[in-house]
Protein backbone atom coordinates (compact mmCIF):
# COMPACT_ATOMS: atom_id res chain seq x y z
CA UNK A 1 0.00 0.00 0.00
CA UNK A 2 1.46 3.68 -0.63
CA UNK A 3 0.45 6.52 1.26
CA UNK A 4 0.35 8.91 -2.01
CA UNK A 5 -2.56 11.27 -0.52
CA UNK A 6 -2.27 14.63 -1.50
CA UNK A 7 -3.84 16.78 1.02
CA UNK A 8 -5.81 20.09 1.22
CA UNK A 9 -4.65 23.40 1.15
CA UNK A 10 -3.37 24.64 5.18
CA UNK A 11 -4.54 27.85 5.99
CA UNK A 12 -2.73 30.00 8.75
CA UNK A 13 -5.20 31.00 11.01
CA UNK A 14 -3.03 32.34 13.77
CA UNK A 15 0.21 32.67 16.15
CA UNK A 16 -1.04 32.53 19.75
CA UNK A 17 1.36 33.07 23.11
CA UNK A 18 1.03 30.69 25.60
CA UNK A 19 1.72 32.65 29.14
CA UNK A 20 1.50 30.18 31.33
CA UNK A 21 5.34 29.96 32.37
CA UNK A 22 5.59 26.26 31.18
CA UNK A 23 8.10 25.18 27.79
CA UNK A 24 5.07 25.62 26.03
CA UNK A 25 5.83 28.78 24.25
CA UNK A 26 3.27 29.60 21.89
CA UNK A 27 1.08 27.86 19.08
CA UNK A 28 0.68 28.50 15.30
CA UNK A 29 -3.14 27.70 14.44
CA UNK A 30 -3.83 26.71 10.99
CA UNK A 31 -7.28 24.97 9.31
CA UNK A 32 -8.28 22.74 6.70
CA UNK A 33 -11.44 21.98 4.97
CA UNK A 34 -11.91 18.31 4.24
CA UNK A 35 -15.38 17.95 0.94
CA UNK A 36 -15.50 14.18 1.73
CA UNK A 37 -16.48 14.95 5.17
CA UNK A 38 -17.30 18.23 5.29
CA UNK A 39 -15.71 19.17 8.04
CA UNK A 40 -13.48 21.86 9.29
CA UNK A 41 -10.05 20.72 10.96
CA UNK A 42 -7.86 22.15 13.05
CA UNK A 43 -4.14 21.81 13.04
CA UNK A 44 -2.18 22.78 16.44
CA UNK A 45 1.95 23.25 16.35
CA UNK A 46 2.35 23.85 20.00
CA UNK A 47 6.38 25.38 19.98
CA UNK A 48 8.53 24.33 23.60
CA UNK A 49 11.58 24.81 24.71
CA UNK A 50 14.09 22.71 23.19
CA UNK A 51 13.08 23.99 19.61
CA UNK A 52 10.27 20.78 19.37
CA UNK A 53 7.18 21.18 17.95
CA UNK A 54 3.91 19.33 19.26
CA UNK A 55 1.37 18.79 16.21
CA UNK A 56 -2.21 18.37 17.26
CA UNK A 57 -5.25 18.33 15.02
CA UNK A 58 -8.75 17.46 15.63
CA UNK A 59 -12.13 17.67 14.19
CA UNK A 60 -13.77 21.86 14.57
CA UNK A 61 -16.80 20.92 15.65
CA UNK A 62 -15.24 19.18 18.60
CA UNK A 63 -13.49 21.92 19.62
CA UNK A 64 -15.57 22.27 22.91
CA UNK A 65 -15.06 19.21 23.63
CA UNK A 66 -12.83 17.44 26.35
CA UNK A 67 -11.96 14.81 24.13
CA UNK A 68 -11.23 16.34 20.90
CA UNK A 69 -8.41 14.42 19.95
CA UNK A 70 -9.93 11.60 21.09
CA UNK A 71 -12.88 10.87 18.84
CA UNK A 72 -13.42 8.91 15.89
CA UNK A 73 -15.10 11.33 13.13
CA UNK A 74 -15.78 7.53 11.11
CA UNK A 75 -16.40 9.54 7.36
CA UNK A 76 -13.51 8.83 5.78
CA UNK A 77 -10.96 10.86 4.07
CA UNK A 78 -8.06 9.90 6.65
CA UNK A 79 -5.21 9.54 4.02
CA UNK A 80 -5.99 13.34 3.23
CA UNK A 81 -7.00 14.80 6.61
CA UNK A 82 -3.23 13.56 8.03
CA UNK A 83 -1.37 14.37 5.20
CA UNK A 84 -3.00 17.97 5.23
CA UNK A 85 -1.46 17.78 9.08
CA UNK A 86 1.58 16.47 7.87
CA UNK A 87 2.27 19.25 5.26
CA UNK A 88 2.59 21.65 8.31
CA UNK A 89 6.28 20.07 8.72
CA UNK A 90 7.38 21.89 5.94
CA UNK A 91 6.23 25.08 6.12
CA UNK A 92 7.35 25.14 9.82
CA UNK A 93 10.86 24.28 8.95
CA UNK A 94 11.23 27.23 6.73
CA UNK A 95 11.13 29.48 9.57
CA UNK A 96 12.58 26.66 12.29
CA UNK A 97 15.21 25.00 10.29
CA UNK A 98 15.85 23.27 13.32
CA UNK A 99 12.87 22.04 14.68
CA UNK A 100 11.71 18.92 16.21
CA UNK A 101 8.38 17.23 15.93
CA UNK A 102 6.59 15.05 18.15
CA UNK A 103 2.96 14.04 17.57
CA UNK A 104 1.24 12.14 20.60
CA UNK A 105 -1.18 9.47 19.31
CA UNK A 106 -4.24 9.41 20.81
CA UNK A 107 -5.96 7.20 23.00
CA UNK A 108 -9.88 6.61 21.29
CA UNK A 109 -12.75 6.98 23.19
CA UNK A 110 -15.98 5.92 22.89
CA UNK A 111 -18.09 7.71 25.24
CA UNK A 112 -21.16 5.76 24.64
CA UNK A 113 -20.06 2.39 25.79
CA UNK A 114 -17.51 4.39 28.40
CA UNK A 115 -14.65 2.04 27.14
CA UNK A 116 -11.53 3.55 26.06
CA UNK A 117 -8.25 2.23 23.80
CA UNK A 118 -5.42 1.23 25.82
CA UNK A 119 -2.02 3.49 26.24
CA UNK A 120 0.34 0.60 23.92
CA UNK A 121 0.00 1.32 20.22
CA UNK A 122 -2.93 3.05 19.52
CA UNK A 123 -4.51 2.76 16.14
CA UNK A 124 -3.39 6.03 15.62
CA UNK A 125 0.08 5.61 16.66
CA UNK A 126 -0.11 2.34 13.98
CA UNK A 127 -0.75 4.54 11.53
CA UNK A 128 1.75 7.29 12.26
CA UNK A 129 4.20 4.47 12.59
CA UNK A 130 3.18 3.46 9.23
CA UNK A 131 2.67 6.90 7.51
CA UNK A 132 5.84 9.35 9.14
CA UNK A 133 8.78 6.92 7.81
CA UNK A 134 6.60 7.12 4.37
CA UNK A 135 6.65 11.03 4.06
CA UNK A 136 9.69 12.11 5.82
CA UNK A 137 13.11 10.81 5.36
CA UNK A 138 15.69 10.00 7.60
CA UNK A 139 18.22 12.70 5.99
CA UNK A 140 16.37 15.54 8.24
CA UNK A 141 15.33 13.80 11.16
CA UNK A 142 16.30 10.66 13.71
CA UNK A 143 13.02 8.53 14.00
CA UNK A 144 11.93 7.14 17.75
CA UNK A 145 9.14 5.16 18.19
CA UNK A 146 7.97 5.55 22.09
CA UNK A 147 5.37 2.44 22.04
CA UNK A 148 4.79 2.23 25.57
CA UNK A 149 2.77 6.09 25.42
CA UNK A 150 2.10 6.01 21.47
CA UNK A 151 4.19 9.02 20.72
CA UNK A 152 6.88 9.89 17.56
CA UNK A 153 9.08 12.07 17.75
CA UNK A 154 11.32 13.00 14.42
CA UNK A 155 14.39 14.70 16.56
CA UNK A 156 16.08 16.86 13.88
CA UNK A 157 19.65 15.94 12.97
CA UNK A 158 20.69 19.46 13.47
CA UNK A 159 19.27 20.24 16.76
CA UNK A 160 21.17 21.58 19.43
CA UNK A 161 19.13 19.68 22.27
CA UNK A 162 19.81 15.87 22.87
CA UNK A 163 16.54 12.94 22.98
CA UNK A 164 16.94 13.37 26.24
CA UNK A 165 16.51 16.58 27.15
CA UNK A 166 13.37 16.72 24.83
CA UNK A 167 11.79 13.78 26.78
CA UNK A 168 12.68 15.42 29.72
CA UNK A 169 10.51 18.51 28.93
CA UNK A 170 7.27 17.07 27.30
CA UNK A 171 7.89 14.29 30.57
CA UNK A 172 7.54 17.65 33.05
CA UNK A 173 4.91 19.38 30.29
CA UNK A 174 2.76 16.45 29.72
CA UNK A 175 2.59 15.04 33.33
CA UNK A 176 -0.48 12.81 32.17
CA UNK A 177 -0.75 12.70 28.82
CA UNK A 178 -2.91 9.90 28.30
CA UNK A 179 -5.05 9.79 30.87
CA UNK A 180 -8.63 9.75 30.17
CA UNK A 181 -11.23 10.40 32.52
CA UNK A 182 -14.60 9.89 31.19
CA UNK B 1 -31.35 -6.76 14.41
CA UNK B 2 -27.86 -5.67 15.03
CA UNK B 3 -26.83 -4.91 18.87
CA UNK B 4 -24.02 -2.98 18.03
CA UNK B 5 -24.44 0.69 18.86
CA UNK B 6 -26.03 3.10 15.54
CA UNK B 7 -22.39 5.02 16.05
CA UNK B 8 -20.19 2.00 15.54
CA UNK B 9 -22.08 1.19 12.38
CA UNK B 10 -18.99 2.29 10.18
CA UNK B 11 -16.47 0.17 12.21
CA UNK B 12 -15.31 -3.15 12.07
CA UNK B 13 -17.08 -5.69 14.55
CA UNK B 14 -15.15 -5.69 17.85
CA UNK B 15 -13.26 -2.82 17.18
CA UNK B 16 -14.66 -1.20 20.03
CA UNK B 17 -15.26 -4.07 22.35
CA UNK B 18 -11.87 -5.12 22.83
CA UNK B 19 -10.76 -2.00 24.43
CA UNK B 20 -10.68 -2.18 28.15
CA UNK B 21 -12.97 -0.08 30.36
CA UNK B 22 -11.97 3.55 31.59
CA UNK B 23 -11.91 2.24 35.26
CA UNK B 24 -9.17 0.23 34.67
CA UNK B 25 -7.22 1.75 32.14
CA UNK B 26 -7.73 5.48 33.36
CA UNK B 27 -5.04 5.82 35.81
CA UNK B 28 -1.60 5.69 34.11
CA UNK B 29 0.30 8.91 34.67
CA UNK B 30 2.58 9.69 31.67
CA UNK B 31 5.41 10.84 34.84
CA UNK B 32 5.47 7.47 35.88
CA UNK B 33 6.14 5.14 32.43
CA UNK B 34 8.92 4.26 31.48
CA UNK B 35 9.74 6.37 28.38
CA UNK B 36 12.00 3.95 26.37
CA UNK B 37 12.04 5.20 22.92
CA UNK B 38 13.46 3.16 20.03
CA UNK B 39 15.06 4.51 17.30
CA UNK B 40 13.81 3.42 13.81
CA UNK B 41 17.57 3.08 12.10
CA UNK B 42 17.63 5.02 8.40
CA UNK B 43 17.88 2.06 6.20
CA UNK B 44 14.98 0.47 8.14
CA UNK B 45 13.19 3.46 6.87
CA UNK B 46 14.65 3.78 3.36
CA UNK B 47 13.81 -0.27 3.32
CA UNK B 48 10.13 0.47 3.94
CA UNK B 49 9.70 3.27 1.53
CA UNK B 50 11.38 1.55 -1.05
CA UNK B 51 8.76 -1.46 -0.29
CA UNK B 52 5.28 0.45 -0.48
CA UNK B 53 6.41 2.47 -3.59
CA UNK B 54 9.16 0.68 -5.25
CA UNK B 55 11.25 3.78 -5.31
CA UNK B 56 8.73 6.70 -6.08
CA UNK B 57 7.73 7.97 -3.14
CA UNK B 58 7.45 11.90 -2.68
CA UNK B 59 8.42 12.93 0.57
CA UNK B 60 7.21 15.97 2.46
CA UNK B 61 11.30 16.34 3.57
CA UNK B 62 13.84 13.94 2.73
Amino acid sequence: MTFDFQGYELKFVQKCRCKDDSPHLYTYIYKFFSPVTCYYYVVRAEYHEENVFAIKFYCKKDKRSDYKYSKIINKGDLGNIIMSCAKVIPLLLRDHPKASFCFAASRSVDLKNNTVEDYRHTQRFKLYCYMIPMKFGAVTFEHHAYDEVSCYLLRNRHAPSSRKQMETMFRNVYVNLSEVNL
Amino acid sequence: MSTAPKHTAKLSKGQRLNWPPVKDSATLKFSEVAIKGREIPPIEIKRRQQQSSGGNLTLLVP
